[in-house]
């Protein structure tokens, strides 16, 4: 957990994860008054591919190298690939983006090298974010805490589809 | 066995985390921690122009600010390891009886999606943790995890129950319970409106 003036952040790194909901709906059923501008529920996941063929396979799904030629292959030899990849899934209104919930916000998924010392490791993180500013009006705790506890389950299935996916790009199609 | 259950098997660790107002994160081993109060006003200051202005809003991704960015800097101590998990079963249950040694649960498959009680279990207080013991109270929630985890290169089962610090019910849940109950209500005596207006008509 970390807390400054500026952000409150608890990561559960162990199963069970609803410990993450728990505590923050939790405190913030107490701290009502909060002010708030925004609340994301993230998942990590550092992911195995099984071979570097499979972890290569993920990232010329994602960012086909036909499109890169030479500069990610060159006689027949890989010289570059994918750093990072964000894909956000949001509607611009009127200059703001609003999720398909039809809240301010947006959805993130990330898919990185991972650097945590997985053998042939990919890093996928979903971030799944809710804009609470309204009219540069900040909101509050108890408005946070409602959000979470109402959203938690169906963003979590949602990373884990996510990331299942992901994780099936890794998976030889023979 | 599917493409993702297989998948799965080589899943690492799986982490979630819920952030309010700010963005960044810190990740790694407990570490000292020195503050540049300097650079920690500077971005106070920057982040009162943003809430005060209406331009692109930052967002709660981790990577979206960095931490040498907001005057703080850590001091790993040492290297935590982080154990990798691999979750095989998952149930929610909820305590009936608690005895000497066991204590009896009705038990929801979280795993198969299920949404209803539809097991028993009798359970070993010693796999309870001593801060867990004293919450263990007929009508308590808990979770129950079946799983792989590696620690040091070496595979081993592992089995945990936590009991759940639920939050006190939010006013959503408290209308869904409501509304559920009414519906319980009219499906087991009829609606009460449509039973005044048959009285009446009598």
């Amino acid at each position: 957990m970390q807390v400054d003036r500026e952000k409150f952040l608890v990561t559960a790194i162990q199963e069970p994860l609803i410990r993450v909901h728990d505590f923050f709906v939790k405190c913030f059923q107490a701290l009502p008054e909060t002010p708030i501008r925004a609340v994301g529920i993230n998942r990590d996941v550092h992911f195995d591919a099984g071979s570097r063929q499979a972890l290569d396979r993920v990232g010329d799904i994602l960012a086909p190298k036909e499109v890169w030629q030479d500069f990610a292959m060159r006689d027949g030899k890989r010289i570059g690939g994918l750093r990072s990849l964000t894909m956000e899934q949001a509607i611009t209104k009127q200059g703001q983006r609003e999720r398909l919930d039809g809240l301010p916000g947006w959805i993130q998924v990330k898919v990185d090298p991972s650097a945590g010392g997985v053998p042939n490791g990919a890093y996928v993180q979903v971030n799944d974010h809710y804009e609470l500013t309204k009219m540069g009006k900040l909101s509050d705790g108890r408005s946070a805490a409602d959000l979470v506890a109402q959203k938690w389950d169906a963003s979590i299935d949602r990373s884990e589809e996510y990331v299942d996916r992901i994780m099936e790009l890794a998976s030889d199609p023979n | 066995m599917t493409l993702t259950e297989q998948h799965h098997r080589q899943l690492d660790t799986r982490y979630s985390e819920t952030f309010a107002t700010g963005s960044g994160g810190i990740e790694g081993a407990p570490a000292r921690t020195r503050f540049n109060a300097e650079v920690l006003n500077a971005r106070q200051k920057r982040m009162k122009a943003f809430v005060d202005s209406t331009h692109d809003p930052e967002g709660t991704s981790l990577e979206s600010e960095s931490l040498d960015n907001i005057g703080i800097v850590q001091y790993p101590d040492s290297y935590l390891e982080t154990p990798r998990e691999i979750k095989l079963q998952e149930w929610e249950g909820q305590v009936q009886e608690v005895g000497s040694r066991y204590f009896s649960a009705r038990l929801v498959d979280l795993t198969a999606g299920e949404r209803e009680e539809a097991e028993e279990v009798d359970l070993p207080l010693d796999d309870l943790t001593e801060s867990d013991r004293i919450l263990l109270v007929p009508g308590a929630t808990f979770r129950w995890i079946i799983g792989y985890r590696y620690i040091r290169g070496e595979k081993e089962r592992f089995a945990r129950i936590v009991i759940r610090r639920l939050p006190v019910w939010t006013e959503q849940e408290i209308r869904t319970a409501d509304r559920e109950a009414a519906d319980l209500y009219n499906a087991l005596f009829g609606d009460p409106h449509n039973r005044a207006a048959t009285a009446n008509r009598d």
